[in-house]
């Protein structure tokens, strides 16, 4: 978790991607749309993608060369990144 | 003309826009250069216009400070400025209001399709704008506001039709991860968590038709360990609704029925993690995503039946072969489960398995090419015999190789003699050049050999067998395979697997 919350701080992809979910908690989408989303390049958002599954942030569905990514339901992880985005939106 | 909040709301929303857009900025700049560095502009929306005088000479008081004009702004100036936004308002053009802290001033209605959105106060405090002036500021405006309107309905546009599109493109998504899935024990989880997920219900139920029951086949929840019970559909009111292709909406409950011709299942919502009710936009998700899990749900159907019938077909066609002279061209019906005992020690992917499992009842169909009185030789084979024998692998490959659906199976029975070493045949193939599951069977093979009784060669006992194997490590056999192997006879597998083989062996004597 504190690898996760410091790559927060310089990573302004990371931080899109999250609050995109955060926003969009019912979202199951591929890379390539969420790309698509929040406005960035696929190759960049696919890496920040894995990085939130190893995290357990957003899980992840594959089927055969279909892979979904979704945004987590644990309650107090939920509460733990609202109140990063919250400050990461006052700094 | 105010009509409701929502039009309130963008009267605020588009004089802000205004403010925040710099067109005052901009205006303020090139008045000042006309009447000298003394030009005060202050918006006023509607609603503000409509607040009492006190709120109006604050507003006054602190943008002329702002400005750093020094006058001294009194309550009949602010009651005149308030009149002439009524009286502008009314006759849609601006006005001239006479300020006792300003050499001239005027009052600019914000006016588009007959609704007043708001005023300019244009306050000149020492100087005077010619005509043309204000009539530039009177456009100006015009084209301000609607440049602001456009921008709101964009934002309200954007607002409402992008989480849309992201609803949509994650059905979207579901739908691509659920029709690529064809074993029905990963579908239906998938399904559920899917479904849960993209409801941001607390959890899903993926209910079978098994009869005249909805039984619960899968089950995703997020922080409840309830276990849902089978459902009648002749006899409960959830299974008749659904059975006549009903959807069932309540405040914490949703159930829709997955219909292809008949009901073939249900999925069931509970309660949303907001705590909110389900609602139609629920309703309307859910209802898509049934109907493509109906299509996913016979596609696995049809699949497992295929696959059955050909895994029937091919026990069949080992029977067949078993018939003409037991033993010769196949090997006993526990020889599977010893493959795939060693398979899952190994820990192959389902799929890998269900190919080794094919390959191990084909593995020997080649020897039909082998004449029998070689096959049954009690002595020494010449060397004209062996390769003969040797032979069957790619002779069994080839028969198997016309049923397209075998293709990945081929490989498994063409190399199940090759060795870890590189000195077996056909190929002599070395490492993990061999394909894993030709890897697996001929450990299977050698140790089914050994305790099995054979025209040329006797049986030997459990423990040697195993030694056996264990000795060939990384020469004959895979020294993974052989751990494997290891593994499940440490846990009884392969001991309960070898008194199957002797009652078998036992039985066709």
């Amino acid at each position: 978790m504190k690898e996760l919350f410091a790559e927060f701080k310089d990573n302004t992809i990371l931080i899109k991607t999250v609050r995109f979910f955060y926003e969009n908690p019912a979202c199951v989408d591929t890379a390539d749309n969420i790309a698509g989303w929040i406005g960035e390049k696929k190759k960049s958002v696919k890496k920040i993608l894995d990085f939130l599954v190893k995290h357990n942030v957003l899980n992840k569905d594959a089927a055969y060369v279909t892979e979904g990514y979704s945004f987590t339901q644990d309650k107090n992880l939920l509460l733990k990144i609202g109140n990063f985005l919250k400050d990461s939106e006052n700094v | 003309m105010i009509a409701d909040m929502e039009d309130i709301n963008l009267e605020k929303s588009a004089v802000a826009a205004i403010e925040k857009g710099g067109d005052l900025e901009r205006l303020k700049f090139h008045l000042d250069r006309v009447a000298g560095s003394n030009v005060v502009l202050i918006l006023f929306s509607y609603p503000e216009a409509k607040y009492p005088i006190e709120s109006l000479l604050l507003k006054i008081k602190k943008i002329i400070k702002e400005c750093s004009i020094k006058t001294k702004v009194d309550k009949i100036s602010a009651e005149r400025i308030k009149n002439k936004m009524k009286k502008s308002s009314k006759n849609g053009y601006f006005e001239e209001v006479k300020c006792k802290f300003a050499r001239s001033s005027w009052i600019f209605p914000l006016i588009h399709g007959g609704i007043t959105y708001g005023y300019l106060c244009v306050i000149v405090e020492k100087g005077v704008l010619a005509k043309e002036i204000l009539d530039f500021v009177e456009d100006y405006l015009a084209i301000s506001l609607e440049k602001a309107l456009k921008e709101l309905e964009l934002i309200k546009v954007h607002g409402t039709l992008r989480p849309r599109a992201i609803a949509l493109s994650s059905v979207h998504t579901v739908h691509r991860l659920i029709s690529s899935t064809l074993n029905m024990n990963e579908l239906l989880p998938r399904l559920a968590r899917l479904c849960t997920q993209v409801t941001r219900a607390k959890m899903c139920v993926i209910y079978i038709r098994k009869k005249n029951y909805l039984k619960p086949q899968a089950v995703a929840s997020v922080d409840s360990n309830l276990k849902p019970a089978k459902i009648s559909i002749l006899h409960s009111n959830v299974g008749r609704t659904l059975e006549e292709g009903s959807i069932i909406l309540n405040r914490n409950v949703l159930w829709v029925p997955l219909i292809e011709e008949d009901l073939i299942g249900s999925i069931c919502l509970r309660q949303k993690q907001s705590g909110k009710a389900f609602d139609s936009n629920d309703r309307e998700i859910l209802s898509v995503l049934a109907e493509q899990a109906v299509v996913a749900i016979k596609n696995a159907q049809l699949y497992e039946t295929q696959n059955r019938i050909l895994l029937e077909s091919l026990k069949s066609l080992s029977k067949a072969l078993d018939a003409k002279s037991p033993r010769t061209y196949t090997h006993p019906d526990s020889f599977v489960d010893l493959v795939l005992a060693i398979a899952d020690e190994y820990g192959v992917a389902p799929e890998e398995k269900e190919y080794i499992k094919y390959a191990t009842l084909l593995l020997d169909t080649g020897k039909l090419a082998v004449p029998e009185t070689i096959l049954k030789k009690p002595d020494f084979l010449t060397e004209e015999e062996y390769n003969s024998v040797k032979a069957h692998p790619i002779k069994s490959a080839e028969i198997v190789k016309s049923i397209k659906t075998l293709k990945p199976v081929v490989p498994i029975i063409l190399h199940h003699h090759e060795r870890y070493d590189g000195k077996g045949y056909p190929r002599g193939l070395k490492g993990a050049k061999i394909p894993l599951g030709a890897r697996i069977i001929a450990a299977a093979d050698t140790f089914e050999a050994m305790i099995c009784h054979r025209p040329y060669k006797k049986s030997v006992n459990f423990r040697t067998a195993i030694s056996e194997i264990e000795k060939h490590s990384g020469e004959q056999f895979d020294p993974e395979v052989v751990a494997a192997f290891k593994r499940a006879v440490k846990k009884g597998k392969i001991q309960k697997i070898f008194h199957r083989m002797q009652a078998e062996i036992k039985q066709t004597k």
